[in-house]
């Protein structure tokens, strides 16, 4: 045996060794994807401190303004996506898809949905999985409905009260005042927020179409 | 400590362009020392009478391969977080022709074009400055061209996913192609420098 290795010149010893570790690496399972590592301690404070959600007053003007650097996520099934209200701008990637979506590391994201839990579960495994930019809109579609296409403008002054008011007007909702009875659940207002199924998106008023700004890597 | 080290943010990103520096010098100066810096000797792979520009890159390609499944097997590489560039299967096709027909006529590969311009190589240089207009070109007629850029997409996909194949019988099975490949090329540069001789001694009588 070592007879033989001395007889082989330095580039076949070389090719032999590459043979043997190529072997030994049929039985290698590199995780992919499935198994992630994290500080559960510094997930755990940052979950505490709050960071990591958008309110949705904050949406709504990123959307009034145009604003393409982030991704704005529904996280609801398919079903209800198509069915249910949602926010212009938004795509639909159900819980179950977001890691084959081709969302980026490093992008801003946004989820939202209807399920608080649901959402928070999506944010969790975004966060451990290295999606650094992943955060949660602030109460979901509901907070989405009650603060900006039917916002309460009781007690807000002239200027907070018009302001709001031209938020859900561009959203086509109205505001409401103390005698008002509650938002419609639907938030039923044709064309804007309840698109037609075949028109899945809006684009924001700017007339820019929100095509994230992907981080380009590689060569 | 988990690698890669940008992502796990072991550095961040302006040690990152210091760490891009080194490799890239080691890279460079790898390319030279391989005779890279050479149009004769990279054109001469085409011919077949020189195919070191295929066993260095193979070579790389099964070093780099057996260190990454080995380090992401022992759990010191986080694989999913190494970056995937999407595949978009046409395009790839087309650019692959280009960039294959533009390495026989100018003679370089773009990596290998900046190490011989380090060495005042003029045609590299030239070359060089091709590579920029070009990329200008593209940019500018980018309209036009985003129709093919983007066909046939099919996403951040590897082998053994496409395939459904475990991942270790991929790196095995490229591994025997490398030592295939080897073998292979050392015969043919053997059968080529026979013939050459052979047209010499022919071209003597």
């Amino acid at each position: 045996m070592l007879r033989v290795l001395s007889s082989l010149t330095l580039n076949q010893r070389l090719a032999l060794l590459a043979f043997v570790l190529g072997l030994v690496a049929i039985a290698a399972a590199p995780a992919r994807g499935g198994r992630v590592t994290f500080d559960s301690g510094d997930m755990a404070r940052r979950a505490a401190s709050g960071s990591g959600r958008v309110a949705a007053r904050a949406l709504a003007d990123w959307i009034i303004q145009g604003r393409s650097d982030f991704r704005l996520v529904d996280i609801r099934t398919p079903e209800a996506f198509a069915a249910g209200p949602r926010i212009p701008t938004a795509e639909n990637i159900p819980l179950d898809a977001l890691f084959d979506a081709g969302l980026d590391r490093g992008e801003k994201i946004l989820l939202v949905g209807d399920d608080q839990v649901a959402v928070a579960q999506a944010w969790l495994l975004l966060e451990a999985s290295g999606y650094s930019g992943a955060s949660v809109v602030d109460g979901g579609l509901a907070a989405w409905r009650d603060q900006v296409v039917y916002p309460r403008v009781d007690g807000a002054d002239v200027s907070t009260r018009s302001r709001l008011a031209a938020v859900s007007a561009h959203f086509g909702g109205a505001p409401r005042t103390g005698g008002d009875a509650d938002a419609p659940a639907a938030m039923a207002a044709p064309g804007v927020v309840q698109a037609a199924p075949g028109v899945p998106r809006l684009p924001p008023s700017g007339g820019k179409k929100p095509a994230p700004a992907k981080k380009r890597e590689g060569c | 400590m988990m690698a890669p080290f940008l992502k796990y943010d072991v550095f961040g990103s302006e040690t990152s362009l210091v760490v891009a520096f080194l490799i890239g010098l080691g890279f460079g100066f790898a390319l030279e020392r391989a005779g890279f810096g050479s149009a004769r000797k990279l054109v001469s792979q085409f011919y077949l009478n020189d195919l070191a520009v295929f066993k260095v890159m193979f070579t790389a390609i099964i070093t780099a391969m057996l260190g990454v499944t080995y380090l992401s097997w022992i759990g010191v590489l986080n694989l999913s977080l190494v970056y995937l560039v999407p595949t978009f299967l046409l395009p790839q096709v087309v650019g692959g022709l280009i960039l294959g027909a533009g390495f026989v006529v100018g003679g370089y590969c773009p990596g290998t074009a900046l190490a011989a311009t380090a060495t005042g190589r003029m045609d590299a240089i030239v070359y060089g400055l091709g590579l920029y207009a070009g990329t200008f070109l593209f940019a500018e007629l980018y309209p036009l061209i985003k129709p093919l850029h983007t066909a046939t997409p099919m996403g951040q996909v590897t082998i053994p996913q496409y395939f459904s194949l475990s991942y270790g019988v991929v790196v095995f099975a490229v591994v025997l192609m490398a030592i295939g490949g080897f073998a292979g090329a050392g015969w043919v540069e053997k059968w080529m420098a026979a013939r050459k001789e052979l047209n010499v001694v022919a071209g003597g009588q």
